[in-house]
């Protein structure tokens, strides 16, 4: 600190001082657009065929994974306020990937494989701010609707 | 030679080949060029060889724009000017930097990187670092430590080099004070630039101690070299006989204001896979220094490849890597957790902030304006500083920190969460006590000040040195490219004078 500074600079230096020192709760202050308070689940019920890739989607996310999963495909759905069979198109390419895999494993495998050409491709999706690849985001929707 | 001008006779005046006015990076650089060169110099400083408080009060001025810090709080009037408080941060502007972007207003240096290449080398030894040495795959043998790659092609690694950080009042006294052709005269102030009969050649610089002397020094060449408000803030003053001020008749003198803005944390990596990101740590290497080596502190910065910039039509910037421990809540209505459970084959549990450091685009309304009714105590008007960011700029930020995510999602490194608010980027603002672009280089008379030799369109033997002629920013912290600048007009006067 410059002793030779008058009091009003002081104070502001010290004010951006603790900006800089504080940058995380100052960011979160107006990082959001009008963020939604609670996930809740779809309104309609999914398509029937929807619940064909839960076995699918349990082994990609594991059990660890689904909850979150669940919160984040629902937050995505909820803010751009699409319907159940709005979601479950969205979800079309992610299916497309499973349903021509020869098994579960190799299923995960591909979409693995896609989540990571989304990357390359920068097909990514903003969700609350977090960049994800669309894939995973189609996933995370799907087992929302399931 | 140093003297004080408290000690000279009113109405005095010195002559010299070259009067510099402005004892920072940028005017002891020339001066010690110059004098190597058989010049004899004048270099004036306001200052001292220490803080003087009412000498620091010169500089105060308002803000109408974005809250800066304070106008007397970043720029030091002393001898051996800010570089007695600087970080040391170093790193040449990047090629694509000088080209003109059409995404970008007003961007387009005159002159390119290769111009300026060597005097990055001779700056280096300025601010006592090694040889000119910025190839990554070189530095980062060097370093032993690995950068990160990532299969987008989009991804940059850069680095920063570290000052020791030179000094300049100190390391450089010696040498100017037994140098028989330099006066380094102390406590004097540019007060005025009046012009000779025609207008277009300065006549003298005008000059005043806080203590009432007053003096005058006339030259073959003068150069303003006094910080990227000061040097505005003094043509603008000069305004007896021409009511623009001086070698305004572009209209832009004090106009395009830059800063870097700095958006330090605005982004939380989410780090999946365990990773050796020391690279990216502030770390000592050895580095070749002639015939032999010096230490020189580095720290590895991300960025995206310039073909990508020009793209998408984004800005330059660079972000740093710090460790964070991030909360609940701290990254909007998803917590970092709930991503990471979600990301597969997962082994870290690392989370880093981005510190980002960005360019802004030149924006004719980013300015200084003279305040005629509140004076220094010089009788000089004080400035405003109305400091602007376009929210293109903040735009183009939120979609370079997404490309981030996006490189280090696929190189299957986590994930990438940015604090946004629709299509901008949401953050503070910080500055980073950067002045640049008030005295903007240009071809074009009609758009700037200076020429590509740094001299000003308007007056034949008035130059500019410092960051004021910056046509626009990059994302490299401004010393390194100011000492460059120095050395190459101090190599012209050389020229034009010898």
């Amino acid at each position: 600190m410059n002793p030779m500074k008058p009091d009003v600079a002081l104070a502001r230096r010290r004010f951006l001082q603790s900006v800089a020192a504080n940058l995380s709760l100052i960011g979160i202050a107006s990082c959001t657009d009008e963020p939604i308070r609670e996930v809740s689940g779809p309104r309609e019920p999914p398509p029937p065929e929807a619940a064909s890739y839960a076995e699918l989607l349990e082994l990609y996310f594991g059990a660890d994974g689904l909850a979150d999963a669940d919160y984040i495909g629902g937050y995505y759905a909820q803010i751009e306020r699409v319907s159940s069979s709005e979601a479950f198109d969205y979800t079309s390419s992610a299916r497309e990937i499973v349903d021509a895999a020869k098994s579960l494993e190799a299923a995960v495998s591909d979409l693995e494989d896609q989540v990571t050409a989304d990357f390359v491709a920068a097909r990514v999706v903003d969700v609350a701010g977090w960049t994800l690849a669309r894939t995973e985001v189609e996933l995370c929707v799907l087992w929302w609707l399931i | 030679m140093l003297v004080d001008a408290n000690e000279l006779s009113t109405g005095a005046t010195l002559s010299a080949d070259v009067c510099i006015a402005g004892a920072g990076a940028a005017g002891i650089t020339m001066a010690l060029t110059l004098q190597n060169a058989g010049l004899d110099v004048i270099l004036l400083e306001s200052g001292g060889l220490d803080d003087e408080p009412n000498t620091q009060a010169l500089y105060r001025g308002t803000m109408s724009g974005i809250d800066t810090w304070e106008l007397d709080s970043h720029r030091w009037r002393l001898f051996g000017g800010s570089t007695s408080r600087w970080a040391g941060w170093c790193r040449p502007l990047d090629a694509s930097d000088f080209a003109e972007r059409p995404y970008i207003p007003d961007s387009g240096w005159p002159i390119t990187l290769d111009d300026l290449l060597p005097y990055y080398a001779r700056a280096h030894a300025r601010v006592e670092l090694a040889d000119f040495l910025w190839d990554l795959d070189e530095m980062a043998a060097i370093s032993g430590r690995p950068v990160i790659e990532s299969p987008c092609g989009r991804l940059r690694t850069s680095f920063f080099q570290y000052s020791p950080p030179t000094r300049f009042g100190t390391r450089y006294r010696a040498e100017l004070e037994s140098a028989e052709n330099v006066r380094v005269v102390l406590h004097s102030n540019v007060r005025n630039l009046p012009l000779e009969s025609g207008l277009g050649r300065l006549s003298r610089f005008e000059c005043a101690t806080l203590q009432g002397v007053r003096f005058a020094v006339e030259a073959r060449a003068f150069v303003l070299a006094m910080g990227g408000i000061e040097n505005a803030r003094v043509l603008l003053a000069s305004n007896d006989q021409i009511s623009e001020g001086v070698a305004n008749s572009s209209g832009t003198v004090g106009r395009y204001f830059m800063e870097h803005p700095h958006y330090l944390g605005v982004s939380t990596w989410v780090l999946s896979r365990p990773t050796d990101l020391a690279f990216y740590d502030r770390h000592s290497v050895t580095l070749p220094m002639g015939d032999t080596t010096r230490r020189v502190r580095i720290q590895g910065v991300l960025g995206l490849e310039p073909e990508v910039l020009e793209d998408e039509g984004l800005l330059n910037f660079t972000a740093s890597l710090s460790e964070a421990v991030v909360g609940p809540g701290e990254t909007g209505p998803i917590d970092a957790e709930q991503v990471r459970s979600m990301v597969r084959d997962r082994e870290d549990e690392r989370i880093y902030q981005l510190n980002v450091r960005a360019e802004q685009s030149p924006r004719r309304g980013s300015r200084i304006t003279l305040r005629p009714d509140d004076k220094d105590a010089l009788g000089m008007p004080r400035v405003d500083l109305d400091w602007q960011v376009h929210e293109d700029d903040t735009r183009a930020m939120r979609r370079a920190m997404e490309l981030i995510g996006s490189c280090l999602g696929a190189a299957g490194l986590g994930r990438v969460w940015t604090s946004t608010r629709g299509d901008q980027l949401s953050w503070t603002t910080l500055p980073g006590g950067h002045h640049m672009g008030t005295l903007r280089m240009t071809s074009d008379p009609e758009r700037g000040v200076v020429d590509a030799n740094s001299r000003c369109h308007d007056v034949d033997n008035l130059y500019i040195s410092g960051s004021a002629v910056f046509t626009t920013g990059g994302a490299s912290n401004p010393t390194l490219t100011i000492v460059a600048l120095a050395e190459r007009l101090a190599d012209h006067l050389v020229q034009e004078l010898g």
